[in-house]
């Protein structure tokens, strides 16, 4: 039993994440994004950061994902009782899960976890049946595969009829009675003991009549009952066997058990997930702030186009949408952004970034208009000025994080660079940067990076090659920022000196 | 050739129960230790504490192990002796248990077992090939022990008791408060494989019935000594079989059969331990016994290896005796190896008078009718003069035995001596066992022991040539030498005189 709402036919727990989150979050300032999808639930807060950072690998993917957001945009009210119903659930399977992990200290531990175990399996057996009576409700509204999916999947699972073995097997909780057949071995001990049956004193159904007959007729023919009632010793035994059954009942079902336990987790997962996702744009929509479902294209595509791309981080903190870049990159491999301080340079990476991890789980992202390749995973290597390090110790740290990265880099990837190599001389940083940059080319990874190195950026601009664009922070004559990238040939000065100045000026 | 024992043949013999003195100082008690974890639940330490002193023995052994060593005729005598053990386990909860009853039961469970055991044994020996007068004795003797009990009726008998109950089955009602045991097949459902069918579970992940419910093997619970009481009042045929066998085959063991279970356990654990001791890359090989030739090559310390486990390199040496009896006295520098090189050649000594393989490539050895070693204890609260007490008073009995022809390692005697003194005692210890026929190695740092004649041999603990702080662990004949090895030291400590003038300075 699957509930498969993130991935057609897998879920999450498979997925390689991205492999240094730490520094996504953190250049990417996740952060404001994750709560604005929480609203304040630290299980939304931990689910999407989750799932957020599992990248997925393909435009198939993504679209699975885009269905089921559009089918829960269009049913609200199927979302959130289906939250109401799973989360409510999620809640009981802790506990249960807790109880679990008391058993192993207690001293009555096998009696207590065979009352825990038969309690949540009737329970969970309730909430799948729920499960599948709601999605029966909305089955005409939804469209999307998974959803459906999961419907199907839910239908096929025999939810009645296990009902009806927990049933029989309530003889342990609430009294009733087992059949078994004996055979004697060695010692006259019994070698081995099956379970022809079992019914609990509370259920009374046609098909064991004849048994009961049967039982009659044997005890009065043969007279081979006994009362037990009053030994103390032969109940304890008796006792034992009926435990001894139960557990291998249990046993019987602990994969099914361990099954829906991780059904329940999952499905809780992914419904907190897109939970996130509608807090999400109910909340963009309110402040009037655009979104567009992205475009994913494949890794080896290479082109790049968006229309006002903005840095939503941002427009969540202003509560209004920024002045957004429109640009159009075919076969781009290699983009290095050059061009004036403040001039909106970092803003912009960090709007693509966010935008491309958006795209990649799933999400509608802050545009116009986006369509981009599908990568692998999302490297981030900012410069971090905070680091009160001496220089040396800068790029040594700058190096040892590249380095870490580099070792687990593959073709597909894209690097998103911010002023990486600042913190040594031009000379020596164009140097290394050149080095890398060479190399992830020739390799296949993607790369746009933000940089002053102008050696660097003249150097590969003169080199006129294929699938490397160069692009521009715009600055007025007069010196002020526009805050708009636009195509253009890297300069040799960044315009520093015009802080500078406005300093001078004060 | 009559059938009597697997270690010794036809040949009287008495087993020795405590650990000989020299195991520790050889560490044999380490290597015995290893020896036998491979086999457990047989004591079978008396095995090697006791030397057989005869020739013939010796070569009767190795007979015995080479035939082992072939993979299956070990896994088909590896397998009687578990099936035999396990019978003896059952047949050993007879005494244990009151209901008469339940005694038939065990009883009939150990038959069976050990009926089992002797057919199959016939049937695999058939097919393998040995060729040592002990094996073939022991087959001849199996076949025989199978026919005697064939001509009682042993079979035949088993099969009725067994089958009969093995093919009943009893119907259990457990309900509130009462129970209801009755003969026969009942509806045959099974509730588990139901369960397991309806959520998938993977066929043979569980068992579909409860085996060991009571899992105490001496004692019957009470519901199932109910359950046969009331078994009893309603079919008492059931139980007619059980009891007249019982009654009808109470002994059916043979001593000879009990014995070698156990004694061939000495072969077994020593098989499974040289597997084990090529799989670190060591190789124990057979040695030859012979009229007064004693030498060998390869020669490596056996505890060392094992200690160090795979891929160690160890450094084996050679040596040779002269035809008289004589004794090797090894100087040397601290840690070059003499100590090792001592202990290894006992080893090889050891296993060669046990009818084992052992420790060296090739090995001649003649016969010695024992082993004595005289190490220093390692740790002591002993004060000097206290010391060379306890020292003397191990080594008196030792000079004292009855026995001649042993081989002897006397390691740093009389250390807390003085150097003259050691030297005069050191002489007298030797000239002693020397008289007495031994063979034996001395140990020491006194260089005027190793003064050679017509009966003591030099040897050296070798350093590399030309680098004076390096060992080679190699041991080779030659006149003891000065204090070389020392500068290396006084040079590390700054003792030189050059070194004692400038810190002075």
């Amino acid at each position: 039993m699957d509930s498969f709402l993130l991935y057609r036919g897998s879920s999450a727990e498979t997925k390689k994440s991205y492999l240094f989150q730490r520094d996504i979050l953190k250049d990417l300032n996740l952060d404001v994004l994750f709560k604005t999808m929480a609203r304040g639930d630290d299980f939304l807060y931990q689910a999407a950061k989750k799932v957020m950072m599992i990248p997925l690998q393909t435009p198939e993917e993504i679209c699975y994902r885009q269905e089921i957001i559009q089918d829960f945009w269009d049913n609200s009210t199927f979302l959130d009782e289906l939250y109401e119903c799973t989360v409510k659930q999620q809640r009981e399977v802790r506990i249960f899960k807790e109880e679990m992990e008391k058993n192993r200290t207690r001293s009555v531990k096998k009696t207590s976890e065979i009352l825990e175990k038969l309690s949540f399996l009737t329970q969970s057996q309730k909430v799948l049946t729920d499960l599948r009576e709601l999605l029966k409700k909305y089955r005409e509204n939804l469209h999307s595969e998974g959803l459906c999916g999961l419907l199907d999947r839910l239908t096929e699972e025999p939810l009645e009829e296990l009902m009806e073995k927990l049933e029989d097997m309530d003889f342990f909780v609430s009294g009733g009675e087992i059949g078994y057949t004996l055979q004697f071995g060695g010692g006259l001990k019994i070698s081995e003991a099956r379970v022809n049956y079992c019914m609990s004193r509370q259920e009374e159904r046609p098909k064991n009549k004849q048994k009961t007959l049967q039982k009659l007729f044997l005890k009065y023919v043969k007279k081979n009952t006994m009362i037990y009632r009053n030994n103390e010793e032969l109940a304890t035994d008796i006792e034992r066997l009926k435990e001894l059954s139960i557990l291998q009942m249990l046993a019987v079902l602990q994969p099914y058990l361990d099954n829906v336990l991780h059904f329940l987790e999952q499905l809780a997962l992914e419904v907190a997930f897109y939970k996130g996702v509608l807090n999400f744009k109910t909340r963009m929509w309110e402040l009037s702030i655009s979104l567009c479902q992205p475009e994913p294209l494949p890794g080896d595509s290479n082109t790049i186009s968006f229309d006002k791309l903005y840095e939503l981080t941002m427009a969540i903190h202003v509560q209004r949408m920024p002045v957004g870049n429109t640009l159009s990159l075919p076969d781009t491999m290699l983009t290095l952004i050059t061009g004036a301080n403040q001039g909106g340079k970092s803003t912009f990476l960090r709007s693509y970034g966010i935008a491309l991890l958006l795209m990649q789980c799933g999400m509608p992202v802050p545009a116009k208009s986006f369509r981009a390749p599908v990568y692998r995973q999302i490297f981030t290597h900012f410069t971090r000025r905070e680091d009160e390090h001496l220089n040396s110790g800068r790029l040594r740290e700058e190096l040892k994080r590249m380095s870490e990265m580099v070792q687990v880099a593959e073709p597909g990837c894209i690097f998103l660079l911010n002023e990486s190599f600042a913190s040594t001389t031009e000379k020596e940083g164009a140097k290394i940067a050149e080095g890398i940059l060479q190399a992830f080319y020739e390799k296949g990874i993607s790369v746009m990076m933000v940089t002053h190195l102008f050696q660097l950026s003249r150097k590969l601009y003169q080199q006129k090659l294929e699938g490397v664009a160069f692009l521009l922070a715009e600055r007025k004559q007069d010196g002020t920022r526009t805050y708009r990238i636009l195509p253009g040939a890297p300069e040799h000065t960044s315009y520093g000196t015009d802080l500078f100045k406005v300093l001078e000026d004060l | 050739m009559e059938f009597n024992s697997i270690l010794f043949g036809n040949h009287p013999y008495k087993l020795e129960k405590k650990e000989p003195a020299f195991f520790q100082d050889l560490q044999l008690d380490y290597i015995l230790r290893l020896i036998s974890n491979s086999v457990r639940g047989y004591h079978i330490a008396p095995y090697y504490y006791t030397l057989p002193g005869d020739r013939e023995v010796i070569e009767f052994r190795q007979q015995v192990l080479k035939d082992l060593s072939d993979e299956k005729l070990f896994d088909c005598i590896r397998e009687f002796c578990k099936k035999v053990q396990r019978s003896r386990q059952l047949g050993s909860y007879i005494y244990q248990c009151e209901e008469t009853m339940q005694k038939a039961s065990y009883h009939l469970e150990a038959a069976k077992c050990y009926w089992e055991a002797l057919k199959k044994l016939k049937k695999d020996m058939g097919s393998c090939f040995f060729s040592s007068d002990g094996m073939k004795a022991f087959q001849a003797y199996v076949h025989r022990c199978i026919e005697e009990l064939k001509a009682r009726g042993f079979e035949e008998a088993i099969e009725r008791a067994s089958d009969f109950f093995a093919k009943i089955r009893f119907q259990l009602v457990i309900e509130q408060d009462s129970m209801t045991i009755t003969e026969g097949e009942g509806s045959g459902e099974n509730y588990l494989e139901g369960l397991a069918d309806l959520v998938k579970a993977e066929k043979g992940a569980v068992q579909a019935s409860l085996y060991d419910i009571y899992p105490n093997s001496l004692e019957q619970s009470v519901l199932e000594s109910v359950l046969i009481k009331m078994l009893k009042k309603s079919n008492p045929d059931i139980f007619r079989e059980l009891k007249s066998f019982y009654e009808n085959y109470s002994e059916f063991y043979s001593e000879k059969i009990l014995c070698f279970e156990e004694e061939v356990q000495f072969y077994l654990s020593f098989i499974l331990f040289a597997r084990r001791t090529e799989d670190i890359g060591f190789s124990l090989q057979f040695p030859s016994v012979s009229d007064g030739d004693f030498f060998g090559s390869g020669l490596y310390d056996l505890a060392l290896a094992w200690k160090n486990g795979k891929g160690y390199h160890i450094v084996s040496n050679e040596f040779a005796y002269s035809e008289k009896a004589a004794f090797f006295v090894v100087t040397g520098p601290n840690q070059g190896g003499k100590t090792t090189f001592a202990r290894s050649m006992g080893q090889a000594v050891y296993f060669a008078m046990m009818g084992l393989k052992g420790n060296a490539l090739t090995l001649t050895v003649p016969m010695f009718e024992g082993l004595a070693t005289h190490f220093e204890a390692e740790e002591t609260l002993l004060s000097n003069s206290g010391k060379l007490k306890e020292e003397i008073d191990r080594l008196v009995p030792m000079m004292q035995q009855e026995k001649r022809r042993q081989f002897v390692i006397l390691n740093e005697l009389f250390t807390t001596a003085t150097t003259y003194d050691a030297m005069i005692m050191g002489k007298k210890v030797m000239a002693h066992f020397i008289g007495r026929d031994c063979y034996g190695i001395y140990v020491t740092h006194i260089q005027e022991l190793a003064e050679e004649s017509e009966s003591i041999v030099s040897l050296v603990a070798q350093l590399e040539e030309g680098e004076e702080e390096k060992r080679t662990y190699r041991i080779l004949p030659m006149k003891a030498q000065g204090h070389g090895y020392t500068d290396s030291l006084v040079k590390e400590f700054e003792l030189r005189y050059e070194d004692i003038l400038r810190r002075l300075g």
